[in-house]
């Protein structure tokens, strides 16, 4: 979604699906901004084909034709270079279900046909592929759910411009960011993930610490042989700290190999998005605990004493 | 200059045991010129040990000096110690001590110091003590003679005044031990080290230039 805040009212607490606006703050706010607007609406239902009685997830995202919500088709047509009845742009999710272009979709509850002229890629909330509609044929739909439905918008979406001078009784402007926080169990599991990552980034970071420790008492004799001829601790504190180092950078690389390995081989409807910024953190956080952690084997090392080894090295 | 290169002044040293004070050395000195092989002979606990960790800047006398090369390096500060020994001294542990996991030459190599590179010729140094087909080898694939004789090279890579030696003999039968001994003799000579060993080896003593006895805290000839 290419904007940057979204108008809602002030009861939806953040959520575009429960917001709702008169189609006239529309005509209030292009006089209080210059920044781009459009109208959405997105309202969740299920898909099914024609002739078949499966039904598919979908969440409407009602716009109007051309607008910058509009997002560009991997497949097909824009809404403006399509003349059909009730057009839908759809996720490519619903390609692997086997739709194609020109197919007709039904609305399941009111059996409203849609025309499939395009596939976009990558469009989801939370958690269902999105279907593309206009706000026209969104307003039928809802006509045949309720005949005395009145045209409102759930959510007006402003992009660039000057967005200091909005202010609507009954309405508020949220961020993008607050928006996808916002979506229904986003905030949750993001956090569960995030979590599951960090502490598995602090553990294995750990381990490798632990057991250089481990190799370290095993050469604890072999260090107060290097400190009796002479080597200072700062070289053996470095030698262990770039050890550590290499054998974390080794690690991190072979994690990531089979990070992006994986991330390839994963089937495409699966939404898993492998960001090389994100992996280039966890890397270097990686590394930066295990020489943390290597900070007891020198420890350890700093209190060998060389003078053992004179006469009692037999062991 | 007095023209010797290690000499320890009157080095006491005593070691509280329970409520005794047990005298390890008592008024020792002792004083070596270049090129002079010594060994110190002495029953187990006569403070052999306790003689060459003084000798090797590893541990501090209670009372007396030692100086290396004319220069009182008891006064140094303990910080310094490290580098007086990667300079000054040069070491054959018992059991040869080498990394088991560098090659010979590594072990050489690896130890020399910036400012001492070329001041010994590493592959001349192995070619004299007859191991230079070891060169390339690690110290699991030698026998117990021939990583004796890399420890010897590896004591005077950084070309140091003193050779401190610690049972150089164990763990080798006569005939190789009586061969080490004889190549630490060989270089101690040639380089013109002042060289100190301790061993309990009697079959070696007879290349020592000087003998002394130490027993009961004293250090006889």
């Amino acid at each position: 979604m290419d904007a940057d805040y979204f108008l809602l009212s002030d009861s939806a607490e953040d959520l575009i699906s429960v917001s709702n606006l008169n189609t006239d703050v529309y005509e209030q706010l292009v006089a209080q901004t210059d920044a781009e607007l459009a109208v959405l609406d997105i309202q969740r239902m299920y898909l099914s084909r024609q002739g078949d009685a499966e039904k598919l997830n979908i969440t409407y995202f009602a716009i109007e034709a051309g607008s910058f919500l509009e997002p560009a088709v991997t497949e097909g047509v824009q809404f403006a270079n399509s003349t059909v009845e009730n057009p839908i742009l759809l996720d490519d999710d619903f390609a692997l279900e086997g739709i194609e272009i020109g197919d007709t979709v039904l609305d399941s509850s009111t059996e409203l046909e849609f025309t499939v002229i395009g596939f976009v890629e990558d469009q989801m909330y939370g958690h269902t592929s999105i279907g593309f509609i206009t706000t026209d044929t969104y307003t039928k739909l809802r006509t045949l759910l309720n005949p005395m439905y009145e045209k409102e918008y759930h959510a007006i979406a402003v992009r660039g411009g000057n967005v200091e001078n909005i202010n609507l009784d009954g309405t508020e402007l949220v961020a993008k960011a607050e928006i996808i926080e916002n979506v229904p169990s986003y905030t949750a599991e993001h956090m569960t993930i995030t979590m599951i990552v960090w502490v598995l980034v602090v553990v294995s970071a750990t381990i490798i610490g632990v057991f250089y420790y481990i190799l370290t008492l095993q050469k604890r004799k072999q260090f107060g042989i290097m400190k009796a001829i002479g080597l200072g601790m700062g070289r053996l504190a470095g030698i262990a700290a770039s050890q550590v180092c290499i054998i974390a950078a080794c690690g991190a690389v072979i994690a990531n190999l089979l990070t992006f390995a994986m991330a390839a081989a994963l089937p495409e409807t699966m939404p898993f998005y492998l960001k090389s910024g994100s992996a280039c953190l966890v890397t270097v956080v990686f590394i930066l605990i295990s020489i943390v952690s290597s900070l007891i084997s020198i420890l350890n090392i700093s209190h060998v004493d060389p003078m053992k080894v004179i006469g009692g090295a037999d062991e | 200059m007095s023209g010797y290169l290690l000499q320890m002044e009157h080095i006491a040293k005593s070691y509280q045991d329970g409520t005794d004070k047990n005298v390890v050395l008592n008024d020792i000195s002792l004083n070596v010129k270049g090129g002079e092989f010594i060994a110190i002979v002495g029953p187990s606990g006569s403070g052999k040990s306790t003689f060459l960790t003084i000798a090797g800047m590893l541990l501090s006398p209670d009372s007396g000096s030692v100086l290396i090369a004319g220069k009182n390096v008891s006064a140094a500060k303990k910080r310094e110690w490290a580098k007086i020994r990667q300079n000054y001294i040069g070491f054959i542990f018992q059991n040869n001590q080498l990394l088991p996991y560098l090659k010979a030459k590594e072990q050489l190599t690896a130890f020399q110091t910036k400012d001492n590179r070329g001041r010994i010729n590493i592959d001349e140094m192995l070619s004299e003590l007859d191991v230079e087909k070891c060169k390339n080898q690690y110290p699991a694939k030698m026998s117990g003679g021939e990583k004796q004789r890399i420890a010897i090279a590896k004591a005077f890579v950084n070309d140091p005044d003193i050779i401190l030696a610690d049972e150089p003999t164990a763990s080798l039968d006569g005939a190789r031990g009586h061969q080490v001994v004889e190549m630490i003799r060989m270089e101690v000579k040639k380089h013109d080290k002042a060289a100190v060993m301790v061993t309990h080896d009697e079959r070696v003593l007879h290349l020592a230039d000087q003998v002394y006895h130490l027993e009961n805290g004293k250090l006889t000839q």
